[in-house]
């Protein structure tokens, strides 16, 4: 290899060389940052959703929303037991149109 | 688990139909029953349509601006937007001005009572659950302008799981809170479960026609167009409203009874079951919630778990 071309490869690697460091500084940095955003504003990160949160406490207002005894899986869930066969018996309350 | 005692109860007047209060221990009727009334009067000072000094009617007086609301009725609010989004929209909140503009402006006894048929004017948009802006942190809701809400889907059967819950948490023992036929049970219950007939009318006679069943726990409700009836000058109409033409449901299914988990639950459904006519049983049994359905004719569908009906012909799916 002549060293003209010789000079021209290392020319060539150390720029490589340096175009390497930038990049991984570059990632590095936007890691970084996104880690201190992510704390700065942390608290403007939605927690909850109001429509579809339920709890089982007593009404708060505070984005606990629901029916006060439902599920918590946001669906519309039946019953833990389905409804029986009442038989001829007498009813003890009846639930109709209102 | 369920106890072989006699169950007592109670019968008072609530949002403008009839509340029942079952309780499993004999002498703790009186304070269920103080406990319960304490939850009628809250839900309906924050809650009802027709009293102006209400706070649903603050809220939608003040329509176009943000309203502090109460815990309560922040728990009613999004109680009623879970239910829209549940639904896919078919139970609305913001219906109220299209309920009102097809008659239903005032407590539906006097309706009933006056006998006024209504001229419904050209069907109005409904505005839609989603223009509600609702910040939870602040209590702070904001109505689009010309919005009116409304909350009848939603906050009686609210109430019944609310006032149920506080009994059984203060009291003990096994409940049953029925408001107008919507009802939420917690705790022990009689042996076999409390004994419910449904029925068009939750008014009706033991011998209605209609089914006895029994419920253990969770809500069931019941929602018809047979009851809320009235006149207009070419139609009769009724009280559930279709969100997507702003007039009452072209039902298929005069009354729908669904058990769920809670009776929220189970009302949110009922309604939605209505409005969604024929497209109703496939969608119920999508999400697992036993429920029977009444047709105009009287045939009975039931489906997922529901009971057999032994006096209908219907078919179960």
């Amino acid at each position: 290899m002549d060293p003209k071309t010789r000079k021209a490869v290392s020319a060539r690697d150390a720029g490589l060389v340096r175009v390497s460091r930038a990049t991984r500084l570059i990632g590095v940095a936007s890691v970084a940052g996104a880690v201190i955003a992510a704390a700065g504003f942390a608290h403007l990160i939605p927690t909850h959703l109001p429509h579809l949160n339920v709890d089982n406490g007593g009404g708060s207002g505070s984005g606990s929303g629901g029916s006060g005894s439902s599920n918590g899986s946001g669906g519309l869930q039946g019953p833990n037991n389905a409804p029986g066969g009442g038989g001829s018996g007498p009813s003890q309350v009846q639930s109709g149109g209102s | 688990m369920t106890l072989g005692i006699a169950a007592a109860r109670a019968e008072v007047a609530a949002f403008g139909g009839t509340a029942v209060v079952l309780t499993t221990e004999p002498g703790a009727l009186d304070d269920a029953l103080a406990i319960v009334r304490e939850h009628i009067r809250a839900v309906d000072k924050a809650c009802s349509r027709f009293r102006p000094d209400s706070e649903l009617c603050r809220v939608n007086e003040a329509a176009g601006r943000p309203v502090e609301v109460s815990a309560l009725f922040a728990r009613a609010l999004e109680t009623a937007l879970r239910a829209a989004e549940l639904t896919d929209g078919d139970v609305d909140p913001t219906c109220g001005d299209a309920l009102i503009a097809t008659g239903y402006d005032r407590d539906f006894d006097e309706l009933r009572l006056s006998g006024v048929t209504v001229t419904v004017p050209r069907p109005r948009p409904i505005p839609g659950w989603r223009t509600v802006r609702w910040d939870p942190a602040r209590r702070v809701v904001t109505l689009q302008r010309g919005t009116r809400l409304d909350f009848g889907a939603t906050a009686k059967a609210l109430a019944a799981d609310l006032a149920a819950r506080d009994v059984h948490d203060k009291l003990g023992g096994g409940v049953l809170v029925s408001f107008s036929g919507d009802l939420s049970v917690r705790g022990p219950t009689p042996d076999g479960g409390w004994r419910v007939r449904v029925t068009d009318d939750h008014r009706g006679a033991d011998d209605s026609p209609g089914q006895t069943v029994t419920v253990r726990d969770g809500g069931l409700a019941t929602s018809s167009t047979t009851v809320r009836r009235w006149n207009a000058s070419d139609a009769a109409l009724h009280h559930i409203i279709h969100p997507r033409t702003g007039l009452p449901a072209q039902a298929g299914w005069r009354t729908v009874s669904v058990a769920a988990i809670d009776c929220v639950t189970a009302n949110t459904a009922a309604t939605a079951a209505i409005v969604r006519g024929e497209s109703a049983p496939g969608w119920l049994a999508a999400h697992g919630l036993p429920a029977r359905l009444v047709r105009a004719d009287g045939t009975v569908v039931t489906i997922a778990s529901w009971p057999a009906d032994p006096d209908s012909g219907g078919g179960a799916s």
